[in-house]
């Protein structure tokens, strides 16, 4: 997509995600000094920042090459359990252009199977011609 | 002072990762975001960047893992506002930080630094409602 295609205020998707203990285990792999939690039920802190980048790129699927992001925004209510489906829906809530760059601002909110609010996100993306 | 249902720590102990091509390929696996910039030289050495970035988000673990290391259920809910204000490279070393604010307010500035002292990410985390006087939150 282009940053002309996005509309304020579109909704552009949700994303399904069951988070399996191999995603998990994966994400350990590369955060090996993460704090380890044994017995800890919910997923790790960091994993909230991986279901909000898959799901922008689930629903935001065709991008031009080069896009960076700018600033990032979290509000967690509640962190999911391992094995858990989350669903995750993602909205453009505003695009401007700034400083010779086009910003587009996506919003995310991801509840639990059960439809309760989990946690939100604000990304600001500078998007590439 | 901070009140009773604010943070006592002062300095957040830091969380630092070695940054490479491998591992920022990982995260691109992890995130199913394999955007050129960050998989492929060729590309990334034509664009306003001038070369290869780590994913943003990648450094932001290392604020998360801080977060965790210093408040493990100790709080109900977290927010946080970062800005990514210089680009990370392959070979950089970066490192999580973060100091209570002297307002009483629960928030910490938070950042991530380079070999070079520099900041890479910058911003805020606020942490609310106190695990003794609230349900089980966030680890």
């Amino acid at each position: 997509m282009n940053f002309d295609d996005f509309e304020v205020g579109a909704e552009y998707g949700s994303m399904k995600l069951e988070l399996h203990r191999s995603l998990i285990d994966d994400w350990r792999l590369l955060f090996p000094q993460a704090p380890a939690e044994t017995g800890a039920t919910a997923i790790p802190l960091g994993y909230v920042s991986i279901i909000a980048m898959r799901a922008y790129m689930h629903a935001v699927s065709v991008r031009p090459p080069g896009n960076v992001h700018g600033e990032q925004t979290f509000e967690i209510e509640r962190l999911p359990d391992i094995g858990a489906t989350v669903v995750t829906d993602l909205s453009c809530i505003d695009k401007e252009f700034k400083r010779e760059r086009r910003w587009v601002t996506f919003e995310t909110r991801t509840r639990g199977a059960d439809g309760s609010p989990l946690f939100t996100g604000v990304m600001k993306i500078a998007w590439a011609r | 002072m901070p009140g009773p249902d604010e943070p006592t720590v002062e300095e957040l102990s830091e969380i630092a990762l070695d940054v490479d091509q491998a591992a920022i390929n990982a995260y691109a696996r992890i995130t199913d975001d394999f955007n050129p910039i960050h998989t492929d030289p060729a590309f990334a050495a034509t664009t306003p960047m001038g070369g290869v970035i780590a994913h943003g988000t990648m450094s932001l673990n290392l604020i998360w893992q801080m977060a965790a290391q210093n408040f493990r259920g100790d709080f109900e809910r977290i927010g946080m506002k970062i800005r990514f204000v210089a680009p990370v490279r392959p070979g950089d070393r970066v490192a999580a930080g973060g100091r209570r604010t002297a307002d009483g307010s629960g928030r910490y500035e938070v950042w991530v630094r380079n070999q070079r002292g520099e900041n890479v990410i910058a911003g805020t985390m606020t942490l609310r409602g106190h695990a003794a006087t609230t349900a089980p939150g966030v680890t």
